[in-house]
Order: structure tokens, then sequence, then C-alpha cells
């Protein structure tokens, strides 16, 4: 557990460590405004430079945001009488790429998920086998992912996009793709 | 959880004396009922405490959060937990707010106003040993 300390001292350091990489990226570039104090820092040279202040400015860049990054994890939220229900989209992702591995002619997938207006959204990426006939295959998967969804969470899915973003080398056979 | 430990949820100002009942106690027994239910697969606890796990530290309130209003007689409970795949989740879930509801205010007399139910995850336990192990997390 942090303590608020913690975070503030992570924030003051990440905060100096961005304004201290641009300091730096400014005056690496020439220009006249800076000081000259880093005169005495001594560098590598060359791109070890651009590459150092680079490091600099992300790491401080992610810690600055770090509290704002990690303040919940993305869930599709029910109320119940009983409390709150929380189905992260972690686990919908899970479903539905279990699904879709499950239709024949699938070979690989990747899958996302998003709330949309009307219910959730899953977009699946898949790389066929050849030989299969792929629009079958597309609204076999539609099907069975949107089933399987509403089977298991009883949320409300509004679209299953497919995207057939690649087909496989190797000839389709008949046991089913997982 | 661990800067919940310290608070205690204290129940009747009996003649006899006071009882105190520590938020770990009342973690424990929601986990317990929880872990119970069919459909929960495990619950979660965090990196860290996915960690202490490997390490042989069994922590039985893992993922359970617990929050004992002010006058010490209500409390509220957020759950974390792997679900099972093949189960329909928001049964397992009201599932899992009724047993915990009964078991807490049961054993410690406390009311339950809200038992929070977060699924962070599935897992796949049967047939196929190629999907991808559950996750910790």
């Amino acid at each position: 557990m942090m303590s608020v300390l913690d975070r503030i001292l992570l924030r003051l350091f990440a905060f100096i460590g961005v304004v201290f990489a641009i300091w730096l990226g400014l005056w690496l570039f020439g220009m006249q405004a800076v000081i000259d104090a880093t005169r005495t820092v001594v560098f590598l040279g060359g791109y070890y430079d651009l590459l150092f202040i680079f490091v600099v400015f992300v790491l401080g860049l992610r810690f600055l945001l770090f509290p704002l990054t990690r303040r919940s994890i993305h869930s599709f939220v029910k109320d119940t009488e009983a409390g709150e229900v929380r189905i992260s989209y972690v686990t919908v992702r899970e479903l539905a790429s279990r699904a879709a591995r499950q239709v024949r002619g699938v070979e690989r997938i990747h899958t996302a998920v998003d709330e949309g207006q009307n219910g959730l959204v899953v977009a699946i990426r898949v790389r066929a086998l050849t030989g299969v006939d792929l629009t079958v295959m597309c609204s076999e998967i539609q099907e069975t992912v949107s089933q399987a969804v509403m089977q298991a969470t009883s949320l409300k899915v509004a679209a299953v996009h497919v995207q057939v973003a690649d087909l496989s080398p190797e000839l389709h056979n008949d046991k089913p793709a997982r | 959880m661990a800067i919940n430990s310290v608070v205690k949820a204290e129940l009747e100002s009996g003649e006899m004396g006071t009882t105190q009942i520590a938020n770990d106690v009342i973690a424990v027994i929601a986990g317990l009922a929880a872990t119970e239910v069919r459909g929960v697969s495990d619950m979660s606890g965090g990196l860290a405490g996915g960690i202490a796990e490997r390490l042989g530290r069994k922590n039985l309130s893992k993922g359970v959060k617990v929050d004992v209003s002010p006058d010490e007689r209500q409390c509220t409970i957020d759950l974390s937990i792997i679900a099972e795949y093949g189960y329909r989740i928001p049964e397992v879930a009201s599932d899992i707010q009724e047993s915990v509801k009964r078991a807490i205010e049961g054993m410690t007399g406390l009311e339950v106003t809200a038992v929070n139910v977060n699924v962070l995850g599935i897992a796949f336990k049967e047939e196929h040993d190629e999907e991808p192990k559950e996750r910790v997390r």
C-alpha cells in the first residue's frame, strides 16, 4: 500500500524528471534560452544523449500519469439491489476469444471489447485457414460469440465486428480449430 | 487491507463489556463464503497478493475489501473474483452476494448493506490444456 506521502513524492520526482528531460532536450538542440549550468554534465555524445533524455522523459511521464492510469479496471457495471456486479473487459474478452476459437476455419484471433451505445461491442481480428468459406465463417463467429457472451454474462451484445486480417498458408483440415 | 485490519467493527456494548471484530475477520468470512459458491474459481488478490501466494503465504482474505460504517453496525464488502467458465456470471454473482451476506450477518451480527462483486477474469479449467492459464492478478 502506498501512502499519500509516497504518492506526492513520486509525482514530484516524475515532474522533475519530465522538466529535466525537456530542459536537456532544448539544450541539446542548441536553444539559447537555456542557461549554462549543464556544461558540467558529462555526456556520452551523439545518440546516447537523445536516448537518455528520451528514457528519462518516458519514465517521468509514466510515473506522472501513474495514479491516473491505475484508477480502476474497465468493467461493465450492473447495479443489483444487493450491490454492484462488475464484469471486467478482460473477462468478456476471454469469453469471446474462446467462443471464436471454436469456430471452424479460425486459426488465430485478436479480440477487443468496448462499450457501445446500446450494449457491448466485440471486435475480432481473425487469421483464417485457407479453404474455408470466409463469409460463412464470419457469420458463424458473430453468432457464436454473441451467444456465448450473452449466455455467460447476460450483457447485451450490440455488435460483433469480424475482420479477416490474414490467411494462413496451411490448408484447412477437418478438425475444429482452436 | 493491511491498513484496514486495525479498524474494528464494534458490536454490542452490553453490560458485560464490548465485543469487537477485526475487519480482517470479516474479510476472511466473506472470502470463505465466496469461494464456496459454485462458479467461483478463485479470489483475486492483486499483484502483491499473487506474489505472496506464490511464496506460500495462504491469504484467506485475498480479494476482499471490507468497509465498516462509522457507527460500526453496517458494512459493505467488495469482492474480486475469477469466475469459472461455463457458469452464468450474474447468477454466480447473486449467489455470492447472498451467501456472503448470510455468512457475515449470521456470524457477526453486522448488517451488510452491499456486496459488490468484481469479476476480474475467467478461468477455463476442463478439457483444453492449451488454454491460457488462469490469471493471477
